[in-house]
């Protein structure tokens, strides 16, 4: 299976087969949605809940980072690819606070959790499967063919949603 | 009499390897896992001397030795600690303690410490 | 440029310095021959760090350090060398019967692995610069490594791309163990590290 890897802060889109693949997630969040009907998916691995309040003071801004404005330009790009958006359904998992003692920023996670979810409801896409919070990374897949969404941890082994 | 010393320090191993150092010279009264816990228990159990940490969580052990010094400035608290650098050592001395010696250490060396704080 | 140069090559051997405490407190503390196979450092894009840790399944020990400089510290090794390591350390309080790293002394012995081998990085850098620099008591994880340094690096991912990374391996000759131990001034921080390198002849 041909397999696209998406880094950090990044997001891709593909059509009818091959595979998505984002690598340890940890506080970040692998958003993966799908149309059934064109078999068009995209994967996101985003680091921050919301471009407006964690703006970075550089002169380029990075919208892959950033929930909503990855969210966002994932969606943009499927469109382009013929997807139609009353069909799209998300996959998400991450969000983790990988230290059992964590506090401040390390908690970030949670927050990550929670943006993705209010702005995936605002756009009215349903959240068909999760495997998010608690305390380990995960490693996740999307095939592009069929829309299953593998989540692999050190934990829990490997799971398809 | 047995001489009473306090173990302050958040690593369950370090207080256990400790424990073993002194067992034969001294009486351990009580161990404290932060700098908050130092403070209290010194004034519960008075220890005749206290080995002290610096790295641990909700109060460190510099800002533990000033409190205990505050209330006892009597008190002999060796720092028993991995941090080494010369402006920690400056300010664990100016804020009272009697000794200092660094991790890794040896059993001896901290026996040999803790009996030259209690001499003096 | 020669200014540019100057600065890599005084952060290669504040590096070098720190790597080089690291083995000698480390030798003392498992009494054991303990080498620096290498040490750099690099600027790196900060989304490739995951990358440059590798996905396998380690045991971390994490600090953050602060004072006029601040930063993160990793110390990552293998769950096996992990118990290899701590095995020795314990010696007779040792419990032989548990699995994996859920024993409460084995965990607490490879945080103290972490907590010296911070303090011997960051001890220097203190010592060199006549500060003072606290870091915190490590905090423990046996997870994916790149899904931990993940965690971590979202902060300094909010206001730079790109950080300069010190990268160490540590091997223990005759165990066959390796540490690796990154090290990641914070953005903010560097300024200062470079404005530190003036006053002092290194």
């Amino acid at each position: 299976m041909n397999s696209i890897k998406v880094g950090m802060a990044d997001f891709k889109v593909a059509k009818d087969n091959g595979s998505l693949i984002t690598i340890g997630l940890g506080s970040c969040v692998g958003i993966a949605l799908y149309d059934p009907t064109t078999k068009i998916g995209g994967l996101a691995h985003i680091m921050l809940p919301d471009s407006t309040r964690y703006r970075s003071t550089g002169s380029k801004i990075n919208l892959a980072k950033y929930a909503d404005s990855s969210i966002e330009k994932m969606l943009e790009k499927m469109k382009k690819l013929g997807a139609n958006t009353t069909h799209i359904l998300a996959k998400i998992a991450g969000g983790a606070h990988m230290f059992k003692s964590a506090n401040g920023f390390l908690k970030i996670g949670e927050e990550n959790v929670k943006a993705v979810k209010k702005i995936l409801k605002d756009k009215k896409i349903n959240i068909k499967a999760e495997d998010t919070g608690a305390d380990y990374g995960r490693t996740v897949e999307l095939d592009v063919a069929n829309g299953n969404y593998s989540i692999r941890s050190a934990v829990h082994g490997t799971k398809v949603v | 009499m047995a001489i009473k010393l306090m173990i302050v320090d958040d690593s369950k191993f370090m207080r256990t390897l400790l424990k073993k150092v002194v067992v034969d010279e001294y009486t351990v009264v009580c161990e404290a896992t932060n700098g908050i816990e130092a403070v209290e228990m010194y004034e519960k159990y008075k220890p005749d001397v206290v080995t002290m940490d610096i790295v641990m969580p909700e109060m460190d052990g510099i800002t533990a030795l000033s409190h205990i010094v505050q209330q006892d400035p009597e008190a002999k608290v060796v720092m028993c600690t991995s941090v080494g650098q010369e402006e920690k050592i400056k300010k664990a001395i100016a804020a009272g303690a009697k000794g200092y010696v660094n991790k890794p250490f040896q059993g001896p060396k901290v026996l040999q410490e803790i009996k030259s704080v209690l001499g003096a | 440029m020669e200014g540019e140069v100057n600065k890599l090559i005084q952060l290669k051997m504040m590096g070098d310095k720190g790597a080089e405490r690291t083995v000698e407190s480390l030798s003392m503390m498992l009494d054991m021959n303990v080498d620096m196979k290498i040490s750099s450092v690099n600027m790196v894009s900060l989304f490739t760090i995951p990358e440059i840790v590798g996905g396998d399944e380690v045991v971390s020990l994490f600090s953050q350090f602060s004072s006029t400089i601040s930063g993160s510290m990793f110390c990552l090794l293998s769950p096996d060398d992990t118990k290899k390591l701590v095995s020795s350390l314990l010696g007779d309080l040792d419990n032989e019967g548990s699995d994996g790293m859920c024993d409460e002394m084995q965990q607490s012995a490879a945080e103290e692995i972490g907590n010296i081998i911070t303090s011997s990085f960051v001890d220097v850098w203190a010592d060199t610069f006549a500060i003072e620099i606290s870091h915190d008591p490590p905090l423990f994880a046996n997870d994916f490594a790149d899904a931990i340094v993940d965690n971590v690096l979202v902060e300094a991912s909010q206001s730079c791309d790109y950080v300069i990374l010190f990268n160490s391996t540590l091997n223990v000759v005759n165990a066959d163990i390796n540490f690796n131990i990154l090290m990641l001034p914070d953005p903010d921080s560097l300024q200062k590290v470079f404005d530190l390198f003036e006053n002092v002849d290194l």
